[in-house]
């Protein structure tokens, strides 16, 4: 009787992953907020992340199958004694070489959308940001975002230059807090920076993650296809303010007018109303 | 499995979920209950009743005198010799400790003598239309204690060619921080908005041993003792009245001499007070 | 194995052994209970009382008892809380009447949107003489209001005005415990759990302790307190390179109910402050005694005057709230800021090293915050002691440093309008004055200056050496003999040096105006 049920037992949670599985795309459990990424790179990773679990799907169907008959079968059979193998070399080089052949093909087929993610050549302009697209230098701290654009109008056209602007203040860099403006359909490149300790700038919608790592400016980059707001959060475990550091990265079409605003904001100085200061928002203040 | 470990699994299993269950009730963010208390509820003294109207106005005098030898006091800056702002700092004179200054006969100067509460009844002068001054000069404050009517406009000066900073720290009214610029003449005006219980210090951050003492009182009845000890005060209301005497230095650090001093003000008359007090209850 | 237990057979040993449970699995069951003990403690927050309560105790528990007493009666405990009409807090009031009333149901018609969760908020029924009850429930469909006493609610007559308090109160309380009590305690008083992870550096600032009602960055003129647009943007944009983070991504009603709360706080820390001073006498003398008169000053103090000093304090805290609101007492510029050109900031570096008004004292000559005043000892206002190392104190007596101006990082913002502000009013509770009197327009240069300075570099440092702002190393530390930097206020400073010469391809094309040294 306990057989029977350990038997049902272990394959109940199989089909029951399976299942889950099968229906969490349409119950939003697969990907936060919209189940498409809102970067063109974002939308290859996922689809390697559908390659890949169906690969491991058919895989895991096929093993838990095998086992579930396996198991029934010799359960029922109770006078039947255990006979010794000598191992088969057929069976040992077929299920090496397959599982080696679908990990290769995985490791290939990948190639691309790692090194699109993760290799820039500088001098190579077919690969990776250009200077030009640099929006922003980011610092985490515990436990905020703090932002530093360049001055609107600023175009940087060496690399060098903008290590030069990460190194310290200039005139004219507008400061934020929290709350990220970065291009729509335009490449992106910021820097990310750490005051403290290790952060990681993690903006789920936008499939992007990079550890913040204190003394190192890091570059990110990405193109926000889809206009929006979308959650930044800190994903590398920073202090006891980690759970709460989160922030917003919005894409726009026009950045330039929005720094021009945060600007004009930032230069308040109690008596001239800006031009293009909003009303209502003379006490509203920039970090 | 034997029965044994069956019934270990199964409790562990109870307990833990059980634990799991009850644990975590949300003590924090249960909602509190909020209860109302209307506000205005008078505190003061229901003090029913007319009050008798107090006519008639005397004059009482004094001195406060110390038994013993004061200590000398330290010099704190010897002529010439300041860090900084050498050019008024101690240029001049050597800055001195004030907090405790005995002059001939062994009076005490600097100590406050006033009435905390005008006593009801008792027509209370209007409050003078002109200013206060409150100096500074190498790097002192003159004068080193002051009695003003709140409401009365204080104006700082300075006579020192480098700047300076007053720092107020009144009981009740707002306080002041503003510096003082070299050779200000004007003055910065400064009011006490509220009647104060005690006598507060007024500092300068930038020159730390500057320190006076201000008072400021609803009435006219508030004075301080002159070099030799002495004091006057004009114009009391013929009545039973109840004094504060407090020195900066009293009981080692600022405080009453003594809280309840009664006198009777005789109508058109003068009452004296003399008053000694010992080394020790300056807390040396 | 321990000796004198059995050990366990498998399945098919002999079944009478298999019931017996050894000592072992006895111990083993018991700590299996363990979580039903430990669990999840609940947290049960309590106000807790100024360090001074306890002193006060050992000498007259009567004043300590009354001391505490009212206020339980008047501000109540983190659970239970009081909502005092005395004090200029916006509790959440909704006006209704009621309809009619069955027991300790009623039908009430309630003005505005209220919300939907109105659980344990005071009902106050303006009755002949008002009567407090309490809100158990609201339905908005059926718009009953039920209320928590059983009995009925006496001489309701339909068309009685009703009052709801307290609901902003409650999400304020909440708010306030989910992300702010951690670091600033429950009572406000900056101590909360995770407030001893900010002690690690001399002078990193710590949590704010609300109960003096001084807050540091405000808008307001010297000698007021901080408007709720001053809170309210601390806790938005944060205060940038101390602890206290954005809360950016907040609602603003929840901003507002935090905001509330945290007043709540600093008016029931500030009363509980006052009523202290006024039982000051009563406090144990240095050496521990209690002081002369104990019984004459008891009864004076603790019991006849106690409730007078009480209305007193309730109603100076509610002045300093209220001014700090009024409109006329914010810092606004009357000129418009001066052009940010090298002319403007010469001139502000001029005055902040004049000794006329002796910015450079504090500041340092560089800017830098390592003035020469900072070896002074200072005198503790409140005792009239010194205190035991050099350097400035703020009101919590705690060590504090002068800006350090390089750095960039601007605590109260970085606007011209900030920085205009600090100057004009300086900085509550520091020794920061208020440059009132300073003209205006010298103000603006200095603001220009002291705005410059991250990114230009202060011109001169305390050698008389020049230096291109952030890249320093000769600044900071002491050097054995004091240069007493007595420039005259008026000698023209010398243009800044070229810095070696910036390749056209180092510079980033810009279209703004381009800082001063560009201007060649």
């Amino acid at each position: 009787m306990s057989r029977i049920f350990w038997c049902l037992f272990f394959t109940v949670w199989p089909i029951i992953a399976i299942v889950v599985c099968a229906i969490s795309p349409a119950m939003d459990w697969a990907f936060p907020g919209n189940r498409e990424a809102a970067t063109p790179l974002g939308q290859r990773i996922d689809d390697l992340f559908f390659l890949i679990t169906g690969i491991v799907t058919v895989t895991f169907i096929g093993t838990m199958g095998a086992l579930s008959y396996v198991l029934w079968k010799g359960s029922k059979n109770e006078d039947e004694k255990g006979w010794y193998s000598h191992g088969s070399h057929n069976l040992e080089v077929i299920w090496t070489i397959v599982p080696a052949g679908v990990l290769l093909f995985i490791a290939l087929y990948q190639l691309d959308v790692w090194a699109i993610y993760r290799v820039r050549d500088h001098e190579n302009r077919d690969v990776g940001p250009r200077p030009s697209h640099l929006v922003a230098e980011v610092t985490a701290r515990q436990f905020e975002w703090r932002i530093r654009y360049p001055a609107p109008g600023t175009k940087f056209t060496t690399y060098k230059q903008i290590k030069a602007w990460l190194a310290k203040p200039h005139a004219g860099d507008v400061y934020a807090v929290n709350k990220l403006f970065v291009h729509l359909n335009r490449e992106t490149l910021i820097y990310l920076k750490s005051a403290d300790v290790q952060h990681a700038f993690f903006v789920p919608d936008l499939r992007v993650k990079q550890d913040a790592m204190p003394g190192q400016s890091i570059d990110i980059w990405f193109t926000v296809n889809k206009s929006g707001k979308f959650n930044l959060t800190c994903a590398e475990l920073c202090g006891w303010g980690h759970y709460k550091m989160r922030g917003e990265v919005e894409a726009v079409e026009d950045l330039e007018a929005r720094l021009k605003e945060l600007k004009d904001l930032q230069d308040y100085d109690g008596v001239t109303p800006p031009g293009t200061v909003p009303a209502g928002a003379s006490e509203e203040a920039t970090p | 499995m034997t029965s044994a470990v069956r019934t270990l699994t199964t409790t562990t299993l109870a307990a833990v979920s059980l634990g799991l269950l009850t644990g975590c009730g949300g003590g924090a963010s249960a909602t509190p209950t909020v209860t109302y208390k209307a506000g205005g509820e008078s505190g003061a003294d229901s003090g029913g009743g007319p009050v008798t109207q107090i006519d008639g106005t005397g004059t009482l005098s004094g001195t406060i005198k110390l038994v013993g030898t004061a200590p000398t006091p330290k010099v704190i800056v010897a002529k010439g010799t300041a860090k900084r702002d050498t050019n008024v700092c101690g240029a001049e004179v050597a800055i001195i400790d004030q907090s405790l200054q005995v002059g001939e006969g062994n009076g005490i100067a600097n100590v406050f003598i006033y009435i905390d509460k005008a006593p009801p009844g008792a027509p209370i002068p209007a409050a003078p239309t002109e200013s206060a001054v409150f100096d500074q000069k190498g790097c002192v404050f003159l004068p080193h204690a002051m009695v003003v009517r709140s409401s009365q406009t204080v104006l700082i000066k300075s006579q020192d060619d480098a700047g300076h900073n007053t720092h107020t720290y009144p009981g009740r009214s707002r306080s002041f921080n503003g510096a003082i610029r070299a050779l200000e003449r004007d003055g910065v005006p400064l009011i006490y908005n509220k009647h104060e219980r005690t006598p507060f210090p007024v500092k300068c951050d930038m020159h730390s041993w500057m320190q006076a003492f201000h008072l400021a009182l609803d009435h006219p009845w508030g004075t301080i003792t002159r070099a030799d000890g002495s004091f006057e005060l004009k114009g009391l209301p013929a009545t039973e009245l109840t004094l504060r005497v407090w020195h900066e230095k009293a009981g080692g650090k600022g405080g009453f001499l003594e809280r309840k001093l009664k006198v009777t003000i005789p109508k058109d008359g003068s009452a004296t007070v003399d008053k000694e007090f010992q080394l020790s209850d300056f807390g040396l | 194995m321990i000796s004198g237990s059995r050990p366990i057979r498998g399945p098919g040993s002999d079944p009478a052994e298999d019931n017996t449970l050894t000592t072992r699995h006895s111990i083993l069951r018991l700590l299996a209970l363990l979580p039903l003990v430990v669990g999840c403690a609940d947290y049960q927050a309590e106000f807790v009382n100024d360090e001074r309560v306890a002193a006060l105790e050992t000498t007259s528990s009567v004043a300590a008892t009354n001391l505490t007493n009212s206020l339980n009666t008047h501000f109540g405990t983190p659970n239970a809380l009081v909502a005092w009409g005395a004090l200029p807090i916006e509790f959440g009031e909704i006006s209704g009447t009621v309809l009619s009333a069955t027991g300790n149901s009623l039908r009430v018609s309630l003005e505005g949107d209220p919300p939907t969760a109105l659980n344990h908020v005071a009902v106050v029924l303006e009755t002949k003489t008002p009567q407090n009850r309490m809100a158990s429930s609201y339905d908005a469909d059926t718009r009953i209001l039920t209320l928590t006493e059983q009995e009925a609610a006496p001489a309701v007559t339909p068309g009685t005005p009703l009052r709801l308090i307290g609901h902003k109160l409650q999400a304020g309380r909440r708010l306030y415990m989910q992300h702010c009590m951690h670091c600033h305690g429950v009572t406000g008083d900056g101590n909360g759990p995770t407030a001893r992870y900010i002690r690690n550096h001399r002078f990193n600032p710590l949590p704010r302790d609300y109960r003096r009602g001084l807050f540091k960055f405000t808008s307001t003129k010297n000698g007021f307190y901080a408007s709720r647009d001053d809170l309210r943007r601390t806790v938005r944009q944060g205060l940038a390179g101390t602890y206290m983070p954005s809360f950016l991504l907040i609602d603003p009603d929840e901003l507002d109910a935090i905001v509330e709360f945290v007043r709540f706080l600093a008016m029931r820390g500030e009363i509980e402050r006052r009523l202290l001073t006024h039982l000051a006498p009563l406090m144990p003398t240095d050496d521990g005694d209690p002081p002369k008169d104990l019984q004459s000053l008891e009864k004076e103090l603790a019991v006849d005057t106690f409730n007078e000093a009480l209305a007193d304090a309730a109603s100076l805290v509610a002045e300093n709230w209220t001014s700090a609101d009024a409109p006329e007492n914010l810092v606004i510029p009357t000129t418009a800021r001066l052009p940010d050109d090298e002319k403007s900031r010469l001139k502000g570096r001029n005055l902040f090293i004049s000794t006329k008004i002796n910015c450079a004292k504090c500041h340092g000559e560089g800017g830098r915050g390592n003035g020469g005043f900072l070896k002074d000892i200072q005198k503790n206002p409140e005792t009239q002691q010194n205190y035991p190392t050099p350097g400035l104190r703020d009101a919590w007596h705690k060590m504090i440093q002068p800006r350090n101006l390089t750095s960039g990082i601007y605590r109260g913002g970085r606007r011209p309008l900030d920085v205009f502000r600090r100057v004009t009013a300086g900085i509550k509770a520091t020794p920061m004055a208020g440059f009132a009197t300073v003209p205006e327009t010298d103000r603006w240069h200095i603001v220009n200056y002291v705005l410059s300075i991250p990114i230009d570099g202060a011109f001169f440092d305390e050698h008389g050496h020049q230096y291109h702002g952030g890249d320093d190393s000769h600044a900071d530390h002491d050097h054995p003999h004091d240069h007493e930097a007595d420039k005259p206020a008026d000698k023209p400073a010398d243009k800044p040096a070229d810095k070696p010469a910036d390749k056209p391809a180092d510079k980033p094309e810009t279209t703004q105006p381009k800082s001063a040294k560009d201007k060649k």
